[in-house]
C-alpha cells in the first residue's frame, strides 16, 4: 500500500488509529492522521467506533461478573489438592 | 501444617494458614478473570488451581483481604502468560491466515481512490450505542464476535483491550515483536467491529 508523505488513505489510517490506541504516533503520522480524519467522516466513524470497543471491553469483566462461578466440583477438587500440598 | 501467619492487624484474616478459606474468599474472582481471558472453562480452573498452589509455596501473610486478592491476581496473571506460551510454542502467535484479511474487499481496490473505504461497505452510524452496554443480548453478540476470533489474536486482544496490559510487556512476556502485536491487534479490532456492526449494530431500530 503506497502512502505519499502526508497523504494517507483509509486502509493506512484505520492502522494507524488502530496503532495509535498502543503507543504514540510520530508526529509525521500524527499530522498526516490528523489531516486524513478532518475530511474522511468514514475515518472518523471507525476510531470512534474502535474506542468504543475498548470501552466495551474494560466494561466486560463487569459484564461476566453475574455469570461465571467456580463448579462446586471444581472447588471440592482445588480444596483437596491444596489440602494434599499443607 | 504452616502455624498462625495471620497478621497481626487482623488476627481473624486466615493468610496463610487455611488455604481453603482462600477458595472460598477468592476463587470465583480468580475463575471469572482466568475466564475471561482463557475462555476455556477447564483451562480456567486449571490456572486458579495453580495459582493458589504457587501461593501456598510463596509463604506470604497480609493485612487485609484485598492486599491478598491483589497478590493471587498477580500470580494468576503469571499463569495466564505461562498458559500462552506454552500455547504459542504449538500453534505460531503469527496466525497467518488470520493476516491475510485486512477487509480488502471494503476498500477500493485501484485507480483515484485506491485504498479509500467504499462507502456503502464502510463503517455505519451506531445508534445508540451506549445503551448497547447495558443489555445483555449486547454482550452475548460481544461474546460471539470475539469467539470467532484466532485464539491466539484473542488472546492477545484480551490481555492489551481487557487487561489493560502495556505492548511492551506482552511483546516480552509472549516473545512477539511490536509489529506482530500491532498488526494482530487492528486486524482483532477490525474484524470485531465489523461482526458487531452486522451481528447487533445494523439490527437496532
Amino acid at each position: 500500500m503506497k502512502s505519499h508523505s502526508l497523504l494517507l488513505n483509509c486502509r493506512a489510517a484505520a492502522r494507524l488509529q488502530s496503532e495509535g490506541l498502543d503507543h504514540p504516533l510520530s508526529t509525521g503520522k500524527k499530522i498526516g492522521l490528523w489531516l486524513h480524519l478532518l475530511i474522511c467522516k468514514w475515518c472518523r466513524r471507525y476510531g470512534r467506533q474502535i474506542r468504543f470497543l475498548r470501552d466495551a471491553a474494560q466494561e466486560q469483566p463487569d459484564a461476566l461478573a453475574t455469570t461465571a462461578k467456580l463448579s462446586d466440583a471444581a472447588r471440592d477438587r482445588i480444596k483437596q489438592r491444596l489440602n494434599r500440598e499443607k | 501444617m504452616r502455624e498462625g501467619n495471620g497478621s497481626p492487624d487482623n488476627p481473624k484474616s486466615p493468610g496463610l494458614s487455611d488455604p481453603e478459606q482462600w477458595v472460598d474468599l477468592h476463587g470465583d474472582y480468580l475463575f471469572k478473570f482466568a475466564l475471561m481471558q482463557l475462555r476455556d472453562p477447564a483451562n480456567a480452573e486449571d490456572a486458579v488451581q495453580e495459582t493458589f498452589l504457587a501461593a501456598l509455596k510463596g509463604g506470604k501473610s497480609f493485612s487485609g483481604k484485598s492486599a491478598e486478592k491483589s497478590w493471587l491476581v498477580g500470580i494468576l496473571k503469571n499463569k495466564i502468560f505461562d498458559h500462552y506460551r506454552k500455547a504459542g510454542r504449538e500453534t505460531s502467535f503469527t496466525d497467518l491466515n488470520f493476516y491475510a484479511d485486512e477487509e480488502s474487499d471494503r476498500f477500493v481496490a485501484d485507480g483515484l481512490g485506491q485504498g479509500g473505504w467504499i462507502h456503502e461497505l464502510g463503517p455505519q452510524e451506531w445508534r445508540h450505542a451506549g445503551e448497547s452496554l447495558d443489555n445483555e443480548l449486547f454482550w452475548q453478540a460481544y461474546r460471539d464476535c470475539a469467539g470467532k476470533l484466532p485464539k491466539n489474536v484473542a488472546a492477545v486482544f484480551n490481555l492489551r483491550e481487557v487487561d489493560g496490559i502495556a505492548s511492551k510487556e506482552i511483546c516480552e512476556q509472549l516473545d512477539i515483536s511490536e509489529n506482530n502485536l500491532w498488526v494482530m491487534l487492528h486486524r482483532a479490532r477490525m474484524a470485531l467491529r465489523r461482526c458487531l456492526e452486522t451481528n447487533w449494530f445494523e439490527k437496532q431500530k
